[in-house]
């Protein structure tokens, strides 16, 4: 049987127009590539 | 592919031939972000949007530059009815790769029409505003907001989802089930599509074994049937025996009575207003045209008359010309006098009747040619008098002869003729009153006297008037007397028994000399 509260809960609001600005800047862009790299520099880092 | 270090593009070993950094995990990486996309792509071929949006994350969780990834997940973000996240995966997707990038199209087509743009965002507040309802109680707006909501952005799964989850509260099963098989079509394996639907078939289940009837029909105590049709819910009552055909006729006639009564009511009045309007005007225009018609009318009827009487003036002066009073009727006597006079001069009795015929008044006018005038005036000069001395002789013989009738005409012709001939006067005046006209005779006696006071035949003619009868006989005696005594008589007395066998009448000369002796 279904909880119609919990399923409720689980329904979160549509970004408006207006927002997609916001929704554009806070976009996180960091990737796997990034997490490789920065691992490259501190290995380099810890090594010097 | 190229180095994350120093961008060289890298060979087939594991370090970068450039910068000499360790590729061999980046490769891997990228490979890995290039398989999550094949997966997702695939995904997406077979509408699981859900997973195809899962694979594509992945992908750029291990290279946010795989630029096919981000407008492959923003389009479908797009499709499951998500605008503004698709929007902002196609931005990224431009400021990493601004050239040569489909990204671009998506961005346009959705910014070219503005109208739309604006629908899908009033879409998304609707929603918004549907689940703050729902969170609020407020189930029966969410449902109806939602539903408007759906009919603008059909394909927005989050919606569908909302909308059966209400209906699953409701226990309105087959709404939950149609409404959620709906967003099945359009995202296959998503997890709560999937998930409501297993619920509902479970409920579903549930209910039809113990009450057939309800899964599709309610038949209420009142007679009426419940069915749905889509989203909305028809209850149609059950209705009696149809009605019969002489209820339908009863209606036709009835429909018809009160048509006929709208037209004789409403329409027909106007449409005699407008026929009489027309009428009148027709009227009004051929009142006009009768009075413009009486007015030439009359013109013409005037102009008649005025042609009516040129054409007896004309007449008259044709008849002028040609009448016997006429000038030509003048000018043919004339001539005809003339040529008389030459052919006979001596003719002069019938040269003078011919110019009698001739108006005296024509000869006398002013209109009358002075060529006219002279021939006139020469014949007249040398035929009058002969002709007054031939219509004397005449005249006296038939007076001697008792022809009163020739004596009176030729006598009247010959002082008409020569009008100083008082003999022709004189003996006129005789023959009258031989005829027995004596109240004739005394006037041309009279005459005689007026005219000729000086001469004998005044003197005698002064015996001949009736009243002074007595004192002629005694002037008689007189002259007789005178005569004796050597006075030459002047009177002679017709009255007196005739003496002389050779003058019956006693007709006499002036100087008292008898014819014929």
């Amino acid at each position: 049987m279904i909880n119609f509260e919990e399923e409720l809960k689980k329904f979160h609001p549509s970004i408006e127009v207006e927002d997609a600005e916001d929704a554009i800047y806070n976009h996180d862009l960091s990737d796997m590539t990034d997490v490789l790299v920065g691992m490259f520099k501190e290995a380099k880092d810890n090594n010097e | 592919m190229k180095c994350y270090n120093c961008g060289c593009t890298l060979s087939e070993n594991d370090f970068c031939t450039g910068c000499g950094a360790d590729v061999l995990i980046y490769k891997k990486i990228m490979r890995l972000s290039n398989i999550f996309y094949n997966d997702g792509l695939k995904k997406a071929q077979v509408r699981d949007l859900t997973g195809a949006a899962q694979s594509l994350r992945q992908s750029l969780k291990c290279n946010k530059n795989n630029i096919d990834a981000r407008n492959l997940l923003g389009l479908v973000f797009f499709e499951m009815g998500e605008p503004v996240a698709a929007l902002s995966e196609w931005v990224i997707s431009k400021n990493i790769k601004s050239k040569k990038n489909i990204a671009d199209d998506f961005i346009q087509e959705i910014q070219s029409n503005p109208t739309k743009l604006d629908a899908i965002n009033q879409t998304i507040k609707k929603y918004n505003q549907a689940l703050m309802y729902c969170k609020q109680g407020s189930l029966d707006l969410a449902a109806i907001q939602l539903k408007k909501v759906l009919s603008i952005n059909p394909n927005l799964i989050k919606g569908y989802q909302l909308l059966a989850l209400l209906y699953i509260h409701n226990e309105e099963w087959e709404k939950a089930k149609r409404t959620i098989v709906k967003a099945a079509k359009i995202d296959a394996n998503n997890t709560t599509t999937l998930f409501y639907i297993r619920e509902i078939d479970k409920m579903l289940e549930v209910c039809e074994e113990p009450n057939v009837d309800k899964k599709k029909k309610k038949p209420l105590k009142s007679d009426v049937i419940t069915y749905q049709s889509g989203n909305e819910t028809i209850i149609q009552p059950l209705n009696g025996p149809e009605k019969t055909g002489g209820a339908t006729v009863i209606n036709l006639v009835i429909g018809m009575i009160i048509g006929l009564g709208i037209m004789w009511f409403l329409i027909l009045p106007s449409r005699v207003q407008a026929e009489k309007s027309d009428i009148n005007k027709n009227l009004v225009e051929v009142s006009d045209q009768l009075t413009a018609k009486s007015a030439t009318i009359e013109e013409l009827e005037k102009r008649v008359e005025a042609l009516q009487t040129e054409n007896s003036d004309l007449q008259t002066d044709i008849e002028g010309y040609t009448g016997s009073d006429g000038v030509l009727k003048a000018s043919d006597s004339l001539m005809e006098a003339s040529k008389k006079y030459i052919e006979d001069p001596d003719a002069v009795l019938d040269i003078a009747d011919i110019m009698k015929s001739i108006d005296e008044d024509y000869v006398k006018g002013t209109d009358t040619s002075e060529e006219f005038k002279a021939l006139y005036s020469l014949l007249h000069t040398q035929v009058s008098t002969k002709a007054a001395v031939k219509y004397l002789q005449t005249g006296l013989s038939a007076l001697k002869k008792s022809d009163y009738v020739t004596a009176i005409s030729d006598l009247t012709k010959a002082y008409e003729t020569d009008e100083t001939n008082v003999e022709a006067l004189y003996n006129l005046g005789h023959a009258y009153r031989k005829s027995g006209n004596t109240d004739k005779a005394d006037e041309l006696y009279r005459q005689v006297i007026s005219l000729f006071p000086d001469s004998q035949y005044a003197n005698n003619a002064k015996g001949y008037i009736t009243e002074n009868t007595e004192t002629t006989d005694n002037a008689n005696t007189q002259q007789q007397n005178q005569a004796t005594d050597g006075v030459a008589p002047t009177v002679t007395e017709p009255t007196l028994p005739i003496t002389d066998a050779t003058n019956p009448l006693g007709g006499v000369g002036a100087n008292g000399a008898v014819p014929g002796q």
